[in-house]
């Protein structure tokens, strides 16, 4: 007879329960919506740039160059290829001939770069979805070099048109 | 209002304005931030972007939430989740000893603990992963609290019960 209360009270402890984790997951879901109205917003000032470089880099800056000039100055080796990539993707892949300054460690790396400041430059990152090669140019830049020039189609526009790469 | 009801309110308004000052700190300067995450190398390239929109947005929109005090238990949830996702993101950089010298997790919360010399800052190590790990447990002890604390949701509360 004791037994059906307390089964009683077990029932609505573990249906309030029931009702906590559904409030819960219906807050949670409400708040991942708003979360995805706020990403569309942002996506929308940025452009709704997916495979675009992003706004911060012009598309059609004078200091870009892309195939098939870029392949001809390297060819014809007129340039040194800066690979801004960290140093696990320039190990995994690059461009033949290129050194690598990650943009996150350029202080660090300056030394390799050639004391001539008048050593045409061209810097590149992964793909046409990445900054880094236009931040690496315009730190260049800052650092007295006078011909640097971004390569925005990256390592893997790079790669897709069948070129060569240098792997360590 | 009792103890544990102002504990919690601190705790979710705390929690709230991390999230809030650090996504505008990421907003106000994206570019920086879309490379932070590609240099977390966890991502391939084409949802960097797409992920760097929902995180910031996910920050403020979570931020402001906890900080009106309205869908509170979702919210803190949301956040815990969050701050496991940048905890598991910082443990991968340690364990692989991918060479990435700003967090790009920068928030009051890391300036004070800096001031305070606990020497946290930006750069990823070990301290940078447990900090993310004691906040997703604060942000689940806000969901499973059973003080709701003081905010939009008990003003309702309230309300409802009034009427």
């Amino acid at each position: 007879m004791h037994s059906y209360p307390s089964q009683s009270h077990s029932e609505k402890q573990s249906s309030s329960e029931l009702k906590t984790i559904r409030a819960i997951i219906k807050e949670s879901l409400i708040v991942c919506i708003w979360i995805c109205f706020g990403a569309l917003t942002i996506w929308g000032a940025d452009g709704f740039g997916l495979l675009s470089v992003s706004s911060h880099v012009p598309n059609n800056s004078p200091l870009q160059t892309d195939f098939p000039a870029v392949y001809k100055t390297w060819k014809q080796k007129q340039a040194v290829f800066v690979d801004a990539r960290s140093a696990v993707h320039f190990r995994r892949g690059h461009i033949p001939g290129a050194i690598n300054i990650p943009i996150n460690r350029i202080v660090m790396h300056l030394k390799d770069l050639p004391t001539d400041k008048e050593t045409p430059l061209i810097t590149y990152c992964g793909s046409i979805t990445c900054p880094n090669a236009y931040q690496l140019m315009n730190v260049l830049l800052g650092h007295g070099y006078q011909d640097v020039r971004f390569f925005p189609s990256g390592f893997r526009g790079w790669q897709a048109l069948g070129h060569p790469i240098e792997t360590e | 209002m009792t103890i544990p009801s102002i504990l919690i309110t601190g705790l979710r308004i705390l929690l709230g304005a991390i999230l809030f000052f650090a996504g505008i700190a990421k907003l106000s300067n994206f570019g920086s931030f879309v490379i932070n995450v590609d240099s977390y190398q966890m991502l391939p390239i084409g949802f960097v972007k797409p992920i760097s929109y929902l995180l910031v947005s996910a920050e403020i929109t979570v931020g402001i939430v906890l900080i009106i005090g309205y869908f509170t238990k979702g919210a803190s949830i949301l956040a815990a989740v969050l701050f496991i996702l940048f905890a598991f993101a910082l443990t991968n950089v340690v364990w692989k000893e991918i060479p990435i010298t700003d967090c790009g997790c920068s928030n009051f919360l890391f300036s004070l603990l800096d001031m305070l010399g606990f020497q946290i800052s930006t750069i990823v190590n070990w301290k940078t992963v447990v900090v993310n790990a004691v906040l997703s447990v604060m942000s689940f002890g806000v969901a499973i609290s059973p003080h709701q604390g003081f905010g939009l949701d008990s003003l309702m509360t309230k309300m409802r019960v009034n009427q």
